[in-house]
């Protein structure tokens, strides 16, 4: 039997076929980008370009503000417009650079290069992967020149990759590791001799048999063992995935660096490796167009800052569409706006003709959330506390340790958004603690 | 018939006795202001003043540590039954009252939303339904929060009663688009916006936005109008709520507040003269 | 065995809240939140053992018709220790005695032991007059006022103790119960005291099922 993580867990139908077999195919970069300076978790990265300069492509037009941060480069060559605050697909609002495409395509300054990956340091390929402002490709957009440092005292010995891609609908991760096999194993070296782990594994979900070739084909006689694991959602999720190889449980509030593991996604290796290998800072990446209102399904490597109806009417919008998402339909985040533009952290763009939670219905116990939870959180329980503001609970309830996977919202008979609901608890129970911290100096004084 | 006379008499002598002496040997000396202050605080608790509770208020302001004016809620009456107890005089009370910043009734939605009703949880994602990224979402977040019941959604939305109003500031904090401010009772005029949109850009979702046309500057015979980042702001140290700027706004976004408040006896505002103590 | 036995009867099988509905008003009244409700308990515990306790004696030494008693051993030469028979004041001399023991404690833990007033002494005087206490003080009398005196203190003590534990038990299990009914969706008319009653009711059935612990 193969291995999968124990804890919950859901089975959506997996929705691949329409996109399976598309070959990643060039989005001819539009006329206007808009590329918004916090596409990474942490703090957002500081413009260093203003309105009239021009820019080329790959030149850094955002710095990173800090450790947990990540640089921003210009994905088109041209004129850089106006600087303004835009939504990002997170749903926040933030700096964003307008620039104005001349169609030139003229690379900065020493993009791309050759260079030996393997004559450099880890501190050199830290700093590379750095400069090229890589990011999590599978979604939380982490930055990962953070994840490939780890503290001294904590030592790692496996570097993971994951290949899961458990969400519906998505398959760019899968047509990455058909055709790039080899640059992601490479990226997937790198990492390892950046952390200088020994043991090096891809995850990758047994619904994927032709990425599974493709891998075993590429790291054959590396040392690199390539798993294939039973298909369950969220096992892409970090600690699923740590479970699901090694059986190593990451304690709530700890990170895979505390269990002597590090975890990169497909699409962030092969970032690395281009950032490491090639110079190219992380300006385009592969997405996923599919749904039942997309007219032709495809798989694109779109440049960063595209505004994301220009991808819909790329490949043909049906005119029931009822909801546009950013990602997949489990994690993904509902698209209010079509200039709202691709961000390093999107793995697709999903249109869809039907809206799953429409009513949200009263609480019935059925304990539904609670059995697939993979992290054994309470869903019922954080939902009815923040609708009752009984803000005392949420440090009991544990609010901080879900990853918003979204198996309860999927589960729930009832209909409720319980994600939505944790995700207030959350920003309520962060308010809650500065409001404290606030109170407990005024009474110091 | 005499012995439980004697055996209830002399249990009731022996334990009041024992009472008294035992009162004497274990005697703990209480500020008796403690007491006092505290009946006469509201007992909302509702943490207006920044510490735990009305008792916690009471006990900082025989500590020293709080103003006697510490209590929003309570107002004058309070803090002069208090600063009768302590034996200050209490500074002239300001009464406040929270004002509402939008007056977009009629903005349209941008999306279809579904999710919690929550203006909070709406505005975490892009901002919020409305076409207004600055306006009221219309979900009663803040007459949630509010614990005198001074806010009450009227037709989905919210409106003030500056006569429950106590300034406690709970909305303040509530509202995710930041449209409320605490403002003395004695300002009757305010600007029913906070749009930092172009002009062009707020007269095509709003009717009643600020179009930043400057008129209001224009008038202002006293400097108190300005405007800046799209927006008309009064500084409240220089505006005598004449009224000039409310009849000249094309939009009717600047407001007086006079009539309104004339009818429910809020105006003219009632000073309490000191007394010395 | 027959005091452990003692012990989980009153604890469970006849406790004072579910079984015997004494002491309904802190039930209620100060089980709407757990740390009240854990203070509360103690204070209980505490009050009930020292009053089983002091009115033991006051019965003994006192009231009861034995040649023990104060005024037999006064005045009574040439009479039977039947003729000073006062049993029917014990309510009075109850109530009188524990009212007074509540109030020394509560001035004693005030000026020594501020700590333990801070998080006791102010449930104390909501105890004074409890009908749960006054009821383990009738109750020990009825129980074993005919046992040996070394014997019936400490089955009185022992069984005040209980008495005191059963209520800390309900109380906590009720204001866990009544934290998370502030969070659900009742009926607005059953809102607060009304639905805590019927969680109460629900509550004395279960532990009807302790009945069959014993014999």
């Amino acid at each position: 039997m193969r291995r999968t993580f124990k804890k919950g867990g859901v089975h959506p139908p997996d929705m691949k076929e329409r996109t399976r077999d598309v070959p990643i195919a060039e989005f001819p970069a539009p006329a206007l980008v808009m590329i918004p300076m916090a596409q990474h978790f942490g703090s957002p990265a500081l413009p260093v370009v203003g309105a009239g300069d021009k820019v080329a492509k790959g030149q850094l037009i955002g710095k990173a503000d800090g450790r947990m941060s990540a640089n921003v480069h210009s994905s088109v060559s041209g004129k850089v417009l106006r600087l303004e605050e835009k939504f990002t697909p997170q749903g926040r609002a933030c700096k964003t650079v307008v620039i104005e495409n001349d169609n030139s395509g003229i690379w900065a300054d020493e993009i791309p290069c050759g260079r030996d990956w393997r004559a450099m340091s880890p501190k050199e390929i830290v700093e590379a992967v750095a400069a090229g402002g890589v990011v999590g490709m599978g979604g939380a957009a982490f930055p990962a020149h953070v994840k490939l440092e780890p503290p001294h005292e904590k030592p790692i010995d496996t570097a993971i990759l994951n290949g899961v891609e458990c969400e519906p609908y998505l398959t760019i991760d899968h047509r990455l590791m058909v055709e790039r096999a080899a640059e992601i194993i490479t990226g997937l070296r790198i990492i390892a001799k950046a952390v200088a782990a020994k043991e090096m594994v891809v995850g990758i979900e047994s619904n994927k048999p032709e990425a599974l070739k493709a891998m075993n084909a590429a790291a054959a006689g590396g040392g690199i063992r390539v798993e294939a694991l039973d298909v369950k959602y969220p096992q892409g999720g970090e600690k699923q995935l740590i479970a699901a190889l090694t059986g190593r449980e990451v304690p709530p509030g700890k990170l895979p660096f505390d269990v002597g593991c590090v975890v990169h996604n497909v699409g962030t290796a092969w970032a690395i490796f281009n950032a490491v290998a090639k110079c190219v800072p992380l300006i385009e990446r592969p997405l996923t167009i599919s749904g039942d209102a997309i007219e032709r399904p495809a798989n694109l490597m779109v440049p960063i800052g595209t505004p994301v109806g220009a991808v819909i009417e790329h490949c043909g919008l049906d005119q029931k569409v009822k909801k546009i998402l950013s990602g997949g339909p489990m994690m993904g985040m509902a698209i209010a706006d079509p200039t709202i533009p691709v961000v390093k952290g999107m793995s697709g763009i999903l249109a869809l003709k039907k809206v799953p939670h429409d009513i949200s219905g009263p609480c019935i116990r059925c304990g539904r959330c609670i059995e697939v939870c993979p992290l054994g959180g309470i869903a019922s329980e954080m939902a009815r506390a923040i609708e009752a503001g009984a803000i005392v609970d949420y440090e009991h309830l544990h609010v901080f340790d879900c990853m918003e996977c979204g198996s309860c919202s999927f589960v729930c008979p009832a209909g409720r958004n319980l994600v939505q609901y944790v995700r207030q608890a959350k920003e309520e129970a962060s308010y809650r603690r500065e409001l404290h911290r606030k109170q407990q100096a005024k009474k110091q004084i | 018939m005499i012995e439980p006379l004697i055996i209830l008499g002399s249990l009731g002598l022996l334990f009041g006795a024992g009472l008294y002496i035992a009162s004497r040997v274990f005697h703990v000396s209480v500020d008796p202001r403690l007491e006092r202050i505290e009946s006469a605080l509201p007992g909302a608790n509702c943490g207006a003043c920044g510490l735990a509770g009305c008792a916690g208020f009471a006990r900082a302001i025989v500590h020293g540590s709080a103003e006697v004016v510490g209590c929003i809620p309570g107002g004058e009456a309070v803090s002069h039954l208090i600063a009768d107890i302590m034996g200050v005089k209490a500074k002239e009370v300001d009464k406040q009252v929270a004002v509402l910043h939008c007056a977009g009734r009629d903005v349209a939605d941008r999306f279809h939303y579904v999710g919690m009703k929550s203006c909070n949880a709406a505005a975490l994602f892009q901002g919020g339904p409305k076409s207004c990224l600055y306006g009221c979402i219309r979900f009663g977040d803040c007459a949630l929060a509010c614990p005198f019941g001074a806010i009450s959604m009227i037709d989905g939305f919210p409106v003030v009663d500056e006569g429950k109003c106590t300034a406690c500031g709970k909305c303040v904090d509530a509202c995710p688009k930041d449209l409320y401010d605490l403002r003395s009772l004695k300002k009757l005029v305010h600007v029913a916006c906070r749009s930092r949109e172009t002009g062009k850009a707020t007269r095509s979702v709003c009717e009643v936005g600020c179009i930043a046309c400057k008129k209001c500057e224009t008038v202002c015979p006293f400097d108190a109008v300005h405007v800046s980042d799209n927006l008309a702001v009064i500084d409240y140290d220089k505006c005598t709520s004449c009224g000039k700027c409310v009849s000249e706004c094309p939009t009717n976004t600047i407001r007086n507040f006079r009539e309104e408040r004339k009818a429910k006896g809020l105006w003219p505002v009632k000073v309490r003269h000191e007394k010395n103590v | 065995m027959s005091y452990a036995l003692l012990f989980i009867s009153i604890v469970l099988i006849n406790n004072f809240v579910l079984a015997k509905f004494l002491g309904l008003c802190p039930f209620i009244g100060v089980s709407r939140r757990r740390p009240e409700a854990m203070g509360m308990g103690y204070a209980v515990i505490f009050v009930m053992a020292m009053a089983s306790a002091v009115t033991w004696a006051a019965y003994f030494y006192l009231l009861a018709p034995t040649k023990a008693n104060v005024f037999y051993r006064i005045m009574g030469e040439g009479r039977t220790p039947a003729d000073f028979d006062f049993t029917y004041l014990q309510t009075i001399v109850f109530i009188l005695v524990i009212a007074t023991l509540v109030q020394l404690v509560e001035m004693f833990l005030m000026k020594m032991v501020p700590a333990l007033y801070k998080s006791l002494g102010i449930y104390l005087p909501l105890i004074t007059t409890n009908c749960a206490v006054l009821g383990v003080a009738l109750l020990n009398i009825k129980d074993f006022s005919r046992l040996s005196p070394a014997e019936s203190f400490f089955r009185t003590v022992l069984q005040g103790l209980g008495g005191g534990v059963g209520f800390l038990l309900v109380l906590f299990l009720m204001s866990g119960i009544r934290e998370r009914l502030d969070r659900a969706e009742v009926p607005p008319a059953l809102k607060g005291v009304p639905i805590a009653f019927i969680c109460a009711a629900l509550m004395a059935l279960a532990f009807m099922g302790f009945l069959g612990l014993v014999k």
